[in-house]
């Protein structure tokens, strides 16, 4: 799937007015997530020019429209990578060397905890919550995948790729 | 306590609402009576005692996020609930003392301490921060309760006016919520959630890019240092502080404020709006917050200058005096001319009045704020007897139903009122309509925005007038009792063709009998008509600039026309609001500082009130009974060799007038200029001896807003320099001229003011003291279901000489002074064509700065917000004048005035 970064061109601005088309006739307030989420999936975060655009039409202010993207976790304020990996630290995890893995990933992309490879490639963040699969312990999630239990080495292996690209 | 033995001074606002049900209850075993509605917090406020809180904020919807105001209420049970949201009942018993109660509130406090820093040290907020007092009150021990390390935020900057520093916040949401329901602004945002959450700009942005407005009033809200005021942060600690009640010296709207000057150092260190008395609430604009810097800029001057050899040198006050005196008795009469200045106190102007009228025997006495024309021409004050606005703020926002606004941008003319009505607007659904040939702020909360070409304001007004005639929804028995000129007015009314209103306007047919039928019904519909044949009141509001403009008069024609029809005056929730725009403009009408004009809006050409006057004064001469030169004549006056001295408080003309060239030549021709002023400005610059005047926040005094209310001015720290209060000036100077030492007092001159001005009688300083009440309500859980609550207002609305203590609510309520009002046809077609190349422009001036910028442009956080007042443009003009293409542009004009880059 090719997924475009937002430049507010004729394109963007046809894609997004198609998107808030699909809520013709219902309540703003209502429809913003289920909008929201369908301008995550086409950009990989809330570019604020479509949130300009979304506010200036449904009348909903830019700071409701950003409290809700940073009150989600998933909306976000800036672009995420092509692919992206979320290290769970949950209890088990953790005990079974969570931290190796982040380590390993993080070492290997030379980024932090919740930062996108300048390529645009990856971006890595840390899941604060279980994900109730904890006998695949120590797990990662990638691209929506779980994957587990993993090596530090095999953590590295996976980032060196970019399965997105091999599309 | 019945409902109708509540003592309701002041309770104009009250006459339309029905019997308020009061309610008994105890706190603390105190009886305690309030009206139905109210919450426990705000009764346990009335009884003088305090329940530790966060997140409630008197004006806001409740929040009962921060859980602190816990109490014990005994209804039929016992149980513990948040005192903020919990309203009265009858025989509610409510203790907020009990060890239980302390526990539960000291619980709450600890957990704000998990994360908070508690770097009170280095804390702006420290000696007046809620944190502090209620973690000491409740009896904290503990400053980390979690034992683990606290998150940490750095000082950011939001924009030029607001910091934060995020790690203090305790979340209570006040900020977004004020800048939300009371500014209308939204411009601040909660983001993340739970502990991770933190107050910012959308999408992190500059707030200076979003729509904040810079009113400070988050900063003034925010319990704890969190939110930070960039010119206060780090100059002053709060117990060192001394707060001086006084009003705004900016807007018409009249601001209460608090001065906090710093001990020891006598510096103004920041203003707030902190009382609730006044008509602004708890709010005020940039000017108003920020706007002080000026008072402590280096430039001020402080000793009196006069000319030798050409250059101005500085001298002493008994010299600077000593020339003045001289100089002067050697001009009488229409020789002599004097402007005195909207944003000095009614005092001066009247003192003023006195030296140019009384002294001097000359009537080219005139005021900066009335376009230059003298506002000879003023047209309501043709169909009323005053132009003064006649109902007051408080009394639009809460009984009005539909309010047109015509032609202004009130957010930066009248910042507060806009953000009040704004509010006001969103809670009682009042409908408004917004015409302007541009976009303001107000109209995006508008049901209808009407467009119109520039300059077709009178045609637009006089055409809806047509319609309602026209739909039969007039008020007829309203007209038949109270109104002349009915017949020759529906004469003229023929020409209005709804075609003909709509191509001249350019606002559509049927936009235009929307609007007409939605403000003449009060929005109700034309079935909508209540007893005594009226519709629900219904208001028009705009700024006076557009009263004083070339053809004003037609336009208040128009307005007046509306009203009457619908018998939209007189009652509340109504009238004909054109609002002055300077602070004092109001009163320096009032105290007669216009060519034709003496004071209390009478005429010089009454002998009966010139011979008031002349008694009072103790003159053994008559008063001239012409009428003298207006600010714009009196450059003329001076060209032809009439005028030869002058004498200039407290205004620029140099700079100020249309044609500013011109009036700079004029200035420099006289034989003699003195020039009272805080700076030398261009007019100072020009004159032969210059008298350092006070700023405001020097003197004692009173200004009298754009709803009539006058309002005690006090004085918060010494002069700067040897500058001297512009009355306390007037006074040595009429000494000096052999008048004896007259007042002693700034209240001397009140008196004697009271004495002579009709609408001022009964006017005592005592009395301005004096609070009056109005019942408010306030937003309950939701907004249809208001609680209800008692405030006092500060100051007394003229004419005074009421029962009612805090004077006249809404006037004309008894009749005219004339005793009919007289409808006043305008012919159709007033949109006169232009000649090549002459357009017409509606400029609205900036919020962030008033008048030629001699007081705004000295206040460098004013300046970082906007450096210059930048001009909006309407499609129309824009193509026409290629001057409004380039980047800025400077109106140095009253209200005609020419345009030129900066
Ligand atoms: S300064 Fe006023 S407008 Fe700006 S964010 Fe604060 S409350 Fe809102
Ligand atoms: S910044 Fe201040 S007002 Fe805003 S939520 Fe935090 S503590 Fe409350
Ligand atoms: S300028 Fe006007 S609105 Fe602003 S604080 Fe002063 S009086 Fe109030
Ligand atoms: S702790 Fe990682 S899945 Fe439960
Ligand atoms: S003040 Fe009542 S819950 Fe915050």
């Amino acid at each position: 799937m090719v997924r475009e970064t937002w430049n507010g061109t004729q394109e963007d601005l046809r894609k997004l007015g198609a998107m808030m088309q699909r809520f013709e006739g219902r309540d703003p307030m209502e429809s913003l997530i289920p909008l929201l989420h369908y301008v995550q999936d086409e950009y990989r975060y809330i570019p604020e020019g479509a949130a300009e655009i979304i506010s200036d039409c449904w009348h909903i202010p830019m700071t409701d429209i950003f409290g809700v993207v940073t009150f989600y976790a998933d909306f976000t304020a800036e672009p995420l990578g092509r692919n992206r990996m979320s290290i769970c630290e949950g209890a088990a995890c953790y005990f079974m060397g969570a931290t190796d893995l982040a380590a390993a990933a993080l070492d290997a992309l030379n980024i932090q905890y919740n930062e996108t490879t300048p390529d645009g490639a990856w971006t890595v963040s840390r899941a604060d919550f279980c994900y109730g699969a904890c006998h695949l312990a120590p797990l990662v999630e990638v691209n929506h995948k779980i994957r587990g239990p993993l090596t530090a080495e095999q953590v590295a292996e996976t980032v060196r790729h970019s399965p997105a690209n091999e599309h | 306590m019945e409902a109708n033995t509540l003592p309701l001074p002041g309770a104009q606002v009250m006459s339309q609402q029905t019997e308020i049900e009061m309610v008994n209850l105890t706190i603390d075993d105190k009886p305690v009576t309030v009206p139905k509605g109210t919450f426990v917090l705000y009764a346990a406020q009335q009884a003088g005692i305090a329940i530790p809180n966060f997140c409630q904020y008197p004006d806001l919807r409740p929040f009962g996020a921060c859980r602190t105001c816990m109490v014990e209420i005994v209804t039929k049970r016992s149980s513990m609930d948040i005192s903020c949201s919990t309203p009265v009942s009858e025989g509610m018993k409510v203790y907020t003392k009990s060890q239980k109660v302390v526990e539960a509130q000291r619980f709450a406090v600890e957990a704000l301490l998990v994360d908070h820093p508690v770097d009170c040290p280095i804390c702006d907020k420290s000696g007046e921060c809620d944190l502090q007092n209620h973690a000491y009150t409740t009896r904290v021990r503990v400053n980390n309760p979690l034992a683990r390390p606290k998150m940490s935020w750095e000082y950011e900057t939001l924009s030029e006016s607001v910091m934060i520093k995020r790690d203090r916040c305790v979340l209570c949401g006040r900020c977004v919520r004020v800048c939300d329901e009371l500014v209308g602004s939204t411009a601040l945002a909660w983001a993340r959630r739970g502990y991770a959450s933190y107050i910012d700009a959308a999408f992190g942005e500059d707030l200076k890019q979003s729509p904040c407005v810079s009113c400070g009033l988050c900063i003034e809200v925010c319990p704890v240092g969190a939110l930070l005021n960039t010119s206060y942060h780090d100059t002053a600690r709060a117990w060192f502080l001394k707060r001086v009640d006084t009003i705004c010296t900016f807007c018409g709207v009249g601001c209460n404020m608090q001065i906090h000057v710093e001990e020891g150092s006598g510096r103004i260190k920041r203003i707030m709006a902190d009382s609730e008395k006044g008509v602004n609430g708890q709010q005020l604009c940039a000017r108003g917050f920020f706007g002080y810097e000026f008072v402590q800029e280096e430039d001020r001057l402080t000793e009196p200058l006069v000319r030798k050899n050409g250059e101005l040198v500085p001298t002493t006050w008994r010299e600077a005096f000593g020339i003045v005196a001289e100089r002067l008795s050697g001009y009488h009469g229409s020789q002599f001319a004097g402007i005195a200045g909207a944003h000095n106190t009614n005092e001066e102007n009247y003192l003023f009045g006195k030296l140019v009228r009384g002294v001097m025997g000359s009537n080219n006495l005139d005021h900066d704020a009335g376009a230059g024309r003298g506002v000879r021409a003023l047209g309501l004050r043709e169909v009323f007897g005053s132009d003064a606005a006649m109902n007051s703020f408080v009394d639009i926002f809460e009984n009005s139903r539909a309010v047109l606004i015509i032609g202004s941008n009130l957010s930066a003319s009248h910042p507060v009122f806009s953000y009040r009505l704004q509010t006001a607007v969103r809670r009682r659904g009042i409908k408004l309509i917004v015409a302007s040939p541009t976009p303001v702020p107000l109209s995006q909360i508008a049901e209808l925005n009407l467009q119109y070409r520039e300059g077709a304001e009178a045609d637009l007004l006089n055409g809806m007038a047509a319609i309602i005639a026209q739909r039969g929804i007039a008020a007829e028995g309203f007209l038949r009792d109270r109104v002349d000129g009915v017949g020759e007015w529906s004469d003229a009314a023929q020409g209005y063709s709804l075609e003909a209103v709509a191509s001249s306007t350019g606002v559509p047919a049927e936009m235009l009998e929307r609007a007409a039928i939605l403000w003449a019904t009060g929005g109700a519909g034309e079935e909508g008509r209540g007893e005594e044949g009226l519709f629900p009141p219904a208001a028009i509001v705009y700024s006076n600039a557009l009263s004083l403009r070339d053809g004003g008069e037609r336009i208040d024609y128009g307005a007046a026309a509306l009203a009457l029809l619908t018998g939209n005056v007189g009652r509340p929730g109504a009238g004909v609001n054109s609002l002055k725009v300077a602070n004092n403009g109001q009163g320096a009408l009032d105290m007669g500082c216009a060519p034709f004009l003496l004071p209390g809006e009478l005429s010089v050409e009454d002998a009966g009130a010139r011979e008031r006057l002349q008694q009072v004064w103790g003159l053994d001469r008559q008063l001239e009974p012409e009428p003298g030169l207006s600010l714009e004549e009196m450059t003329r006056g001076v060209e032809r060799g009439q005028i030869r001295a002058m004498y200039v408080m407290g205004s620029n003309p140099a700079e100020a007038s249309p044609n500013p060239g011109r009036t700079r030549d004029a200035l420099s021709r006289l034989q003699f200029l003195v020039v009272q002023d805080m700076f030398l400005t261009p007019t100072a610059q020009l004159a032969d001896v210059v008298l350092p005047a006070c700023s405001w926040a020097e003197k004692d005094g009173t200004f009298t807003n754009a709803e009539r209310r006058i309002q005690r001015v006090n004085k918060a720290l010494n002069s700067v320099g040897q500058s001297l209060p512009d009355w306390t000036i007037l006074t040595q100077l009429l000494e000096r001229m052999g008048y004896g030492r007259l007042y002693r007092r700034s209240e001397d001159i009140l008196d004697e003011i009271a004495s002579v001005v009709p609408k001022y009688a009964g006017i005592t300083p005592l009395r301005l003291e004096r609070e009056g009440t109005v019942v408010r309500q306030r937003p309950g859980k939701v907004y249809r279901n208001p609680s209800v609550d008692q405030i006092g207002r500060l100051g007394v609305q003229w004419p005074a000489d009421t029962e009612d203590p805090s004077g006249t609510g809404v006037l004309y309520a008894d009749g005219f002074p004339d005793g009919r009002a007289r409808l006043i046809p305008v012919p159709f077609g007033t949109r006169a064509p232009l000649g090549d190349g002459v357009y017409k422009s509606t400029i609205y001036t900036s919020l962030y700065h008033q008048g030629t910028g001699t007081m705004t442009g000295r206040c460098p956080t004013l300046v970082s917000l906007h450096e210059h007042g930048a001009a909006d443009s309407s499609p129309e003009r824009g193509r026409g004048v290629g001057m409004l293409t380039g980047p800025l542009l400077r109106q140095s004009g009253y209200s005609t005035g020419q345009l030129t880059d900066i």
